[in-house]
């Protein structure tokens, strides 16, 4: 076997636990895919993307390095930073909820992201499909519905610290869900950014997937104030 | 189109390379649609009420940068509180339309169809009435009813040149839809009729004023093909009572009913097969797999059959959900002679 027609036949593996790196591996060989491990050779982010990129068509990665490897940035800014320079990954992480803040920030340029549920599934199933959906988004510029952002409506309702993020809670224009969404406050745009308790009652603009039904899936970018809120910070600005 | 938002209300009508638009109630999917026909022009966009079925992909469309939206039609309501999060957003996304691509913002009654035509698609409003809009939401009739968003609930009817007409029934009310059949002056004749309120309740009162509620809408009507907008849910709606009036009104005319998506009416257990008509075009259901029809093609045109590979409802209908299927008619009349019209 040689992979899947279509697909890149040469897989780059980033994975700083050899166990669940030997079971990926493993199900990505079982569907004809070369698997080469890609240890990064230094801390730098843009060395290690050359590093993937020179070695492989495609990478998985998952989203925390730091264990095994010394580099000073995760899995997700690497898999972002691989889909600005139009090479196909995937990104699997264990736990989402206490990672989603960290995920979120680079939502938008991850192309797909699986579970650890996902990525030790039963069949490799869930790791194709993901390479699918990366490459159909990456490289071809067709991604799923779930994953096209439109510019809408975002109420913030809440701001809060969680550890040490800072964090709003932003109810969504056009989305399936009624819950308010935790977004990194430093995806709003300053001065909101810096006292995101003076966001709270405003509205912006930002490009969302609204048609994502899974709220640890919505990436949110290009947040912009509403005028109306703008003038109310001319006439009453923020201290 | 008539596209499958679940439980609620959104339609695309297209001519050429602009667009009329009739409510908006689900995720992207009319940005989906537009995009999908390389539509980046609204002649009109119509929301027929305020309500969340009717309007939650408002504030999205207004916002995108992509589209121009030349009228939205959308008639005040008071009984919206205008300092919740949807209310502010609607505002936000308003003002931001009629800054960049100059929306004009007008309220709809009978007076302004001519306003919303294109070139080939004429619309005809035919309620709110002068009068029911000079009421408005929450005010009170002559004879001293308050009127619910319903009552005031943006009727259309849609014709082409040919002929062909579409009329779009959004929520209309028992009252208010009796005075248009009523109203001599009123042509409700359409080849295609979007049931009122995807086929629930109309406030007719029991059950079987229901039914013959809705065959008088089907017998003014006179459609070929009826569409419930419906949601796979607990409003198990098309109501049984509604489609046997409609079927028992219309039993000498070969006529088609569809629904957006797969009612619990007719099938209580998820059905993994899939029932859309055309998988190009964007569901609510197709994600979910609660699709009956689907979004679903209507063609004004005349080049093809109203509903082009409308068979395929019936292939699906006949082999995977079966006899209790409402529009085949078998499991409707109980104790009566099931009629097994499928046409």
């Amino acid at each position: 076997m040689s992979g899947i027609a279509g697909l890149p036949r040469v897989l780059g593996l980033i994975d700083d636990e050899p166990d669940l790196s030997s079971a990926i591996e493993r199900r990505l060989s079982s569907f004809g895919f070369e698997v080469r491990l890609v240890v990064p050779s230094g801390p730098s982010l843009s060395e290690t993307v050359t590093e993937v990129m020179d070695s492989a068509e495609a990478a998985f990665c998952d989203h925390y390095l730091s264990a095994g490897f010394k580099v000073n940035f995760s899995g997700a800014e690497l898999v972002a930073s691989l889909t600005d320079h139009g090479f196909p990954s995937v990104l699997f992480t264990g736990v989402l909820p206490k990672e989603q803040y960290a995920i979120r920030k680079n939502m938008a340029s991850i192309p797909a992201l699986l579970t650890r549920d996902g990525a030790e599934g039963l069949s490799g199933e869930p790791l194709v499909t993901a390479l699918k959906e990366s490459v159909s988004e990456v490289r071809d510029g067709n991604p799923p519905a779930r994953r096209r952002g439109r510019r809408t409506p975002v109420t913030i309702v809440e701001s809060r610290i969680s550890g040490t993020e800072r964090l709003v809670e932003g109810l969504v224009a056009g989305w399936g869900g009624t819950e308010p969404i935790d977004i990194p406050a430093e995806l709003l745009a300053p001065p909101w950014c810096e006292d995101p308790a003076v966001a709270v009652g405003h509205t912006f603009f930002a490009r969302i997937n609204i048609s994502e039904l899974n709220p640890s899936r919505l990436f949110f970018d290009s947040f912009e104030e509403d005028p109306a809120t703008v003038d109310e910070l001319i006439t009453d600005p923020v201290e | 189109m008539i596209l499958d938002v679940g439980h609620g209300s959104a339609a695309v009508l297209i001519d050429e390379k602009e667009a009329i638009v009739v409510d908006a109630g689900s995720g992207d999917l009319v940005t989906e649609t537009l995009e999908r026909f390389e539509i980046t022009e609204v002649r009109s966009l119509v929301i027929s009420h305020r309500h969340h079925d009717h309007t939650s992909e408002l504030p999205s469309l207004l916002s995108n940068p992509d589209l121009e939206i030349k009228q939205l039609f959308l008639n005040a309501d008071p009984t919206r509180t205008p300092s919740t999060p949807f209310e502010e957003q609607l505002r936000a996304a308003l003002n931001d339309s009629v800054r960049r691509s100059g929306t004009e913002f007008q309220q709809a009654n009978v007076t302004l169809g001519a306003r919303m035509s294109t070139a080939r698609l004429t619309v005809e409003v035919l309620s709110p009435s002068v009068d029911l809009q000079l009421s408005g939401v929450d005010g009170e009739t002559a004879s001293g009813e308050v009127l619910h968003p319903h009552a005031l609930a943006v009727v259309l009817r849609v014709s082409v040149e040919n002929g062909r007409a579409v009329l779009l029934g959004a929520d209309l009310d028992y009252t208010r839809f009796q005075e248009l059949i009523d109203n001599d002056e009123s042509d409700l004749s359409a080849d295609v009729l979007v049931y009122p309120h995807h086929g629930g309740l109309s406030g007719a009162g029991s059950e079987s004023a229901e039914e013959a509620f809705a065959g008088r809408v089907a017998s003014a009507v006179a459609p070929d093909v009826v569409v419930f907008s419906n949601g796979r849910d607990r409003f198990r709606n098309p109501r049984r009572e509604i489609v046997r009036g409609i079927r028992k009104a219309t039993d000498a005319k070969p006529m088609r009913m569809v629904c957006t998506q797969l009612s619990k009416e007719c099938c209580a257990e998820e059905i993994p097969a899939d029932g859309r008509l055309d998988d190009f075009l964007a569901s609510a259901g197709g994600a979910t797999g609660k699709s009956c029809c689907g979004s679903m093609i209507i063609d004004l045109g005349g080049h093809e059959h109203l509903l082009p590979i409308g068979h395929k409802h019936l292939d699906f209908v006949l082999n995977t959900v079966g006899d209790q299927a409402l529009c085949l008619g078998k499991s409707l009349l109980q104790g009566e002679e099931a009629e097994g019209d499928v046409a």
